[in-house]
């Protein structure tokens, strides 16, 4: 476990030196609102963006810690907030003014079903039909996507207040992740599961021939990545306001990132949910300097800072293993 | 960790990433940050695009030239995510800076209650111009002014082309990034218009904004009895004439699109599109600068010989056309007389 560390504790010193060579080169006047950036309201919206990432990759690193890939993750939160926005009307639902405690109860327990369901799919395909995770997961992102375009080529917009807290207040998304953590970080952790998940990850073989359940374990691992996208679904659903057949194209790849970033090897068998959140972080601080510092152009950095950073963090993990027979 | 090499080896990975976030954030800090322009208006003006189009290339220049010629720090950002949310972040990064003086910003999604709470909280401390795609009309309060295209007019244009090259109507396939879109709206409402009884909707195919969708939109359509193809985004255009054209059926349909990309005039030229219609792209960037530095100077002349006393500053269209086309118009203009008017502003495409 400790040798873990280490990855985790240059990710947090990277992420302060950026802070303070960002803060520092500000207060020396090279940029325009020096207060801005450490300001409040700026850290609460890098908060809530890094829990908003945070809350499905999670998900999508466990996965990759038992050996899998998630391909399908924008699409199940897309879906999920179309399923989710769609519920009242599918019930006929006619009432006006604030949505009934259990409509919006209702409407969590059909996204939560539907990310279950997508990821008992993957599962079976993955384990019982053998198909390569990549190729199974890439058939879900399509086709769900479609799937939502069919549900309602148009944007389904959701304003009750009570719904739209779920992203719009700030620190609901990051409860909401500091609750999923916990809840992983025991299960992971603590939980004999946990442990055969990584077993497996690291050699599915020798796990098979040690007697663990490896299609049980896959099942579990697909779940929590269905599961915790659908979650997101939610958080997205109640921070945009609506859900069109576009929301959320390419996040899974951030979720990706953020994991490999954290730590996480692509090969499986390592990876911690700390790393994952400190790498959601990480992509998030970075994505949001140059807003504060750059006038022209800023948003074109976006794509060149993260897959930087991606590179970076996979090359000084990898030099990091050089000397060592585990992964991180 | 037993090993102390090891320790001291992952130590000096940990200076390595220092060193990495030091170099980032200087290199960040250093490589294009701007003073305070002399004589300015002493803040910063923001414009926020819908996604990463071509498009935009124009605006982004008329924005550049006008900020410059009007002495503003102008921010030009695109929605790169090209969804809702990545609008909302960027207005989250807007509405917690203390410098911003006005906003203007293409609306990705009317539908959005998101967006449309973050540019009510925006509007209360600063003005809002929206450009290109407009808010939906029950929250038009939170705009100061519309800028851009009236696209249910120039969606009318469209449908008076398409008439006047298929006199005897027939059905019309649409090709959009997504349907729901207020300016793809109002686009097909006026093409419908324009076009007239004789014309009948067969299907408008939405992509996403995915150019190979787009692609495989167009040829899914060629078995289709349509007599006129109709894009509605820029980059539908080039996937028009690029498809049409390699499956040799050219002569089957005639085809009437939007916006010039570089692609779309060079199929012009060679006569692969029979008509685009384009927006003055370059001007709606130019004209939003100039419309946010009257709001902060309280310019009211200046505000009302734009807008002429109401909320929409119509930055036209124009209708370019082969150079041996037989449509004749009020509207258009030849294609060699269009590229000469770009270069005069430094632009290829707009």
């Amino acid at each position: 476990m400790f040798s873990r560390l280490p990855r985790e504790g240059w990710l947090i010193l990277t992420i302060i030196a950026l802070t303070i060579g960002v803060h520092a080169l500000a207060t020396r006047g090279r940029i325009t609102s020096p207060s801005d950036f450490l300001s409040p309201r700026n850290m609460q919206g890098i908060a809530k963006d890094t829990a908003m990432l945070g809350i499905f990759a999670l998900g999508a690193g466990i996965i990759i810690i038992a050996g899998g890939i998630d391909l399908s993750s924008g699409s199940v939160i897309c879906f999920a907030g179309f399923v989710a926005a769609k519920t009242p009307e599918w019930i006929g639902y006619e009432g006006t003014g604030p949505f009934p405690s259990w409509l919006i109860g209702l409407m969590m327990g059909n996204a939560i079903l539907l990310g279950t369901f997508i990821g008992i799919f993957h599962g079976v395909l993955i384990h019982h039909l053998g198909l390569p995770p990549f190729v199974a997961t890439l058939g879900t992102m399509a086709g769900l996507r479609s799937l939502a375009s069919v549900v309602g080529s148009a944007t389904i917009s959701v304003s009750d207040p009570g719904f739209r807290t779920f992203g719009k207040t700030w620190y609901v998304p990051v409860i909401i992740l500091l609750v999923e953590a916990v809840l992983l970080f025991m299960v992971i952790r603590w939980m004999r599961v946990g442990r055969h998940i990584e077993a497996m990850g690291g050699n599915e073989e020798a796990a098979r021939l040690s007697g663990l359940p490896i299609g049980r374990l896959k099942l579990f691992a697909y779940v929590i990545g269905a599961v915790t996208a659908s979650l997101a679904g939610l958080v997205y659903l109640g921070h945009s306001g609506g859900v069109s057949s576009n929301t959320a194209t390419g996040y899974e790849l951030s979720a990706i990132a953020a994991s490999v970033v954290g730590g996480c090897n692509l090969k499986g068998g390592a990876g911690s949910l700390v790393g994952i959140l400190l790498g959601c972080f990480l992509l998030k601080l970075v994505t949001n300097i140059p807003l504060y510092v750059i006038e022209t152009g800023a948003t074109d950095w976006e794509g060149l800072i993260v897959g930087g950073v991606v590179i970076l963090a996979v090359m000084l993990g990898r030099l990091g293993n050089a000397g060592s027979t585990k992964g991180t | 960790m037993s090993d102390p090499a090891i320790g001291w080896y992952r130590k000096g990975l940990s200076i390595v990433g220092l060193f990495f976030a030091l170099s980032l954030a200087g290199s960040l800090t250093g490589c294009d940050s701007v003073p305070d322009a002399p004589g300015g208006l002493g803040k910063r003006f923001v414009f926020i695009t819908n996604g990463d189009s071509s498009f935009w290339d124009a605006a982004e220049k008329g924005w550049d030239d006008s900020c410059q010629s009007k002495g503003m720090i102008g921010q030009f950002l695109r929605n790169k995510k090209g969804d809702a949310n990545g609008q909302i972040e960027l207005l989250e990064s807007v509405a917690s800076k203390s410098d911003v003086g006005g906003l203007a910003i293409s609306i990705v999604d009317a539908g959005s209650t998101g967006i449309i709470d973050r540019l009510r909280e925006i509007s209360e401390k600063i003005p809002v111009v929206t450009v290109d795609s407009d808010c939906k009309p029950e929250d038009r309060s939170i705009r100061r002014a519309y800028v851009g295209t009236n696209n249910k007019e120039a969606g009318k244009v469209a449908g008076r082309i398409a008439h006047l090259l298929a006199p005897k109507g027939g059905g019309w396939i649409g090709f959009v990034g997504h349907e729901d879109a207020d300016n793809a709206r109002a686009r097909v409402e006026g093409f419908i218009e324009g076009a007239g009884p004789s014309f009948k909707k067969m299907d408008v195919l939405q992509d996403l904004h995915d150019q190979t969708k787009a692609r495989e939109n167009v040829r899914a359509s060629l078995a289709k009895k349509a007599a006129v193809l109709f894009g509605i985004y820029s980059y539908n255009a080039p996937a028009l004439a690029e498809v049409v054209n390699d499956a040799g059926q050219r002569d089957k349909f005639k085809i009437v699109t939007f916006d010039a990309e570089e692609n779309t005039l060079i199929a012009i030229e060679k006569g692969l599109l029979d008509a685009t219609v384009v927006q003055n792209t370059y001007d709606m960037g130019a004209q939003c600068a100039v419309l946010l530095a009257a709001y902060e100077k309280r310019d009211e002349p200046t505000i009302s010989s734009l807008l002429g006393g109401g909320t929409e500053l119509d930055t036209k269209v124009r209708v370019i056309v082969p150079p041996k086309s037989p449509v004749e118009d009020p509207a258009v203009q030849k294609i060699d007389e269009f590229k000469s008017f770009l270069r005069s502003k430094g632009l290829k495409s707009t």
